[in-house]
């Protein structure tokens, strides 16, 4: 059936596109895994050269790391699988889990981690033959293991974000999580620019205490499995072999207990328990004061916003990379978000949780998109009201990200935080220019209560990550060559003096909007609102 | 002699090599509640999109109470409502906040349009529960508010896509009622429906189109007298149904030999 679909979305010019975007990303993204795996693959071999195949963990985890944690941040790329539509079928739950499971197997973290496995599996089998088939058995149940807990993780986050009350509780925890980091590990503390000096024993220490709970986690079970069988122990080989497989197992319960509700026919909408139906009243009024469709237009999206778990993750799940990455030092000197640019990092990071809301901005819209056809308003006003909207979360953004990094590392230098806002002022209309354009032009039906990516998002996701890049670069051109020329003054006037050209492009494509849409009208409802 | 509410002149949609409306000329009176009719894929919905602003004709032309209408006649588009195929419904507002935001897309102010919103939720019997979302409604509730959506603003013409489809017979009680009321206050109402028994009794006048041409056009007693002269002398004489009208001009010609599924049970 998928076969055939792909086949069918080759009959437009779009549907060429989007295969075509497929194409670069997976092969980019290839490229990036084969090169993570050429690189593995050369640390397995000089491990197993060396016999010392216990620290195959430090390879081992970094993979696990990539394969569970990017995903989670960079949600918009990952392609999860409503499969709601087959309930109807007689299909047995085993079916139905496989289709979850195999259905986006194919996605970024899946591609990256499994094609360096696949480079650590060669990189150690080179060095050690004899191990072969059991380094691949160990491998093949540590990449089931990822693939079932990537499925999991995101299996609950589309439960969890589906309604309101575990919204909210979720929303604490994760503040509640942010605010503990900060307290309990002080490796990761800096305040101001005082740093403390950790002493080698309490490193020792830690590192010890580390390497203890490494070997009871999956990578390290898969190191150890590997690194006993070696050393001619079968019996702790098979047993971590094992503790490997219950972590496995775990996973797959987990998922299959999510998974089980959607197969008995678990509703994720937003309807209140029976028992919280209340007498008759009325309804708030606005928001916001004032009338007018641009108003109209604010409130809603912020309704929208409010209401969709999804949306409202992807907009705080880079906010917990910049925290996490911002209290990092190597040998005395930050590293990651840390240091005199984490501010321009941090922001420039953050962005790419708001990919959705610019680049796709009519993805929710659905069958409502008939209603700006209808209305007598002029789309203008639509794409305005959606922007008054994506510069508040910028804004809002912008506030979380100064705060997370004030509170870890201090306040950035005056002059780094002029830039900064000066190159917000080029790339935020920048953006959001390229971003109603794309909307239009590359839209694809978001479903506001699952983490699905659906079909069509492959060729917008590329070129809003171009867009983006392109955006950060320009900001970099200025700025590298300036600060090396000790003319680092010029630099915010130039990014002005830029923002005045980016904000001019948004206003025309403002005032040209609605004579864009209407030449797309009718592939935006046959994409909006008919698209399965 | 008045001018019409809406009037087509050769009216054609081609999507590719196919046809799906071609050559429509027809007009509405104002006050009329006219019936377009046709078998699943005759091009009503196509027609309809074209009246509404949703697709571009291929050629022909379109007048909305006497004036040019295009995609981008604002103006015009201030005194239609429509209930199109889908509703333009967004699933993720409750009753209220989507009226008031379709007041607003309208026109309306603040006021006005939150006064309107709680008289059509009164009317249409969707103010018992405020806080439930759109998507959770049921079907005919979703016709009873895109219905409310497409009159807030008062228009003058109204063109509904379907509006009976997979109703009950209360909430279509509750449609029916409304429209009525409209056209005694002198909308003009151009409606699509395969519920052919509601549209016989509300309609005034009826096109007929099928596979894309129009086939009939009048008001009930002509297009029965047309049928009529048609049939042996007996069944002359028998006050013909829509149904009957609706087979007999498109019937034929649709009925196709139908192979038995032996395996049904």
């Amino acid at each position: 059936m998928r076969w055939r679909m792909l086949l069918n979305s080759l009959r437009t010019s779009r549907g060429n596109f989007e295969i075509g975007a497929r194409i670069i990303m997976q092969g980019f993204f290839s490229l990036i895994g084969l090169g993570i795996g050429v690189g593995l693959g050369f640390g397995a071999w000089e491990i197993a050269s060396h016999d010392s195949l216990r620290l195959l963990a430090a390879l081992l985890w970094p993979v696990f790391v990539i394969w569970q944690f990017v995903p989670i941040t960079i949600a918009s790329f990952q392609e999860n699988a409503d499969l709601s539509i087959f309930l109807r079928f007689p299909l047995n739950f085993f079916s139905y889990a496989l289709f979850y499971i195999v259905f986006g197997i194919f996605d970024v973290s899946s591609l990256v981690g499994g094609i360096a496995l696949l480079g650590i599996l060669i990189g150690a089998s080179v060095a050690q033959p004899s191990l072969f088939l059991w380094i691949a058995l160990v491998l093949a149940l540590f990449t089931l293991f990822n693939i079932l807990l990537t499925r999991m993780i995101f299996s609950w986050i589309d439960r969890w974000l589906a309604q309101r009350r575990t919204r909210e509780v979720l929303g604490l925890i994760f503040l509640f999580l942010m605010l503990g980091l900060q307290l309990l590990n002080p490796a990761f503390y800096r305040h101001g620019r005082h740093q403390r000096e950790v002493s080698a024993a309490t490193m020792t220490r830690g590192l010890h205490t580390a390497e203890r709970v490494q070997n009871v986690l999956p990578p390290g079970l898969a190191a150890n499995a590997i690194s006993n069988a070696h050393t001619g122990q079968p019996l702790a080989a098979g047993a971590d072999l094992f503790f490997l497989g219950l972590y496995t197992v775990g996973a797959g319960t987990l998922l299959a207990f999510r998974l089980s509700a959607e197969y008995r026919g678990e509703s994720l909408g937003e309807a209140p328990a029976p028992a919280a139906k209340t007498a008759r009243t009325r309804s708030r009024p606005g928001l916001l004061p004032g009338s007018g469709p641009v108003t109209a237009v604010v409130e809603k999206e912020i309704r929208y916003l409010m209401r969709s778990g999804v949306m409202l993750y992807g907009f705080l799940a880079p906010l917990v990379i910049v925290f996490l990455f911002s209290g990092g030092s190597r040998n005395g000197r930050p590293t990651g978000f840390a240091g005199e640019y984490a501010l321009p990092l941090g922001v420039a990071y953050s962005f790419l949780g708001l990919t959705r809301f610019i680049y796709n901005n009519l993805g929710g819209e659905g069958a409502g998109i008939q209603l700006y056809f209808l209305s007598p308003t002029p789309f203008r006003k639509v794409m305005l009201g959606k922007n008054i909207v994506h510069i508040m979360i910028f804004l809002v953004e912008l506030v979380l990200v100064c705060a997370i990094l004030g509170f870890r590392v201090g306040m950035p230098d005056p002059q780094i935080l002029a830039i900064t806002f000066c190159w917000l002022i080029f790339a935020v209309p920048a953006q959001l220019a390229i971003g109603n354009v794309l909307s239009i032009t590359m839209p694809y039906r978001l479903n506001m209560t699952r983490m699905s990516r659906e079909q069509g998002a492959a060729g917008n996701g590329l070129v809003s990550l171009l867009v983006e890049a392109l955006v950060f670069a320009v900001g970099a051109a200025v700025f590298i060559p300036l600060k090396n020329t000790g003319r680092i003054h010029l630099v915010a006037p130039i990014l002005l003096v830029l923002a005045a050209g980016s904000i001019l492009l948004w206003l025309r494509i403002l005032s040209n909007s609605a004579r864009m849409i209407q030449a797309r009208q009718e592939t935006l409802i046959a994409t909006l609102y008919k698209a399965a | 002699m008045t001018t019409p509410a809406i009037a087509t002149q050769r009216l054609t949609r081609r999507f590719g090599s196919f046809t799906a409306v071609d050559d429509v000329s027809l007009q509405v009176a104002p006050g009329q509640f006219f019936g377009f009719l046709g078998p699943n894929g005759a091009g009503k919905s196509t027609t309809i999109k074209m009246l509404t602003g949703l697709l571009e004709p291929t050629s022909g032309s379109i007048e909305i109470l006497g004036r040019p209408f295009s995609a981008a006649a604002l103006d015009l588009k201030r005194q239609i409502g429509v209930v199109p195929e889908g509703m333009a419904l967004l699933s993720r507002l409750t009753a209220s906040e989507y009226l008031r935001f379709v007041g607003s897309m309208y026109g309306l102010d603040r006021e006005t349009a939150n006064r309107r919103t709680e008289e059509l939720l009164d009317f249409m019997q969707l103010a018992n529960e405020p806080k439930k979302l759109i998507a959770d409604f049921s079907h005919g509730m979703q016709k009873k508010l895109a219905l409310a959506a497409a009159v807030i603003h008062g228009p003058k013409v109204l063109f509904l896509d379907e509006p009976f489809e997979g109703v009950d017979a209360i909430a279509a009680g509750t449609l029916k009622s409304m429209l009525q009321g409209m056209i005694h206050r002198g909308a003009t109402i151009f409606l699509t429906s395969h519920v052919l028994e509601i549209v016989e009794r509300l309609c005034s006048h009826v096109a007929i189109i099928h596979k894309g041409k129009l086939v009939a056009n009048g008001s009930l007693e002509e297009l029965r007298a047309g049928v009529a002269s048609t049939l042996p002398g007996a069944e002359r004489e028998e006050k013909l149904t829509l149904e009957e009208i609706f087979l007999n001009t498109v019937g034929a010609e649709g009925a196709e030999a139908v192979p038995e599924l032996s395996w049904l049970a």
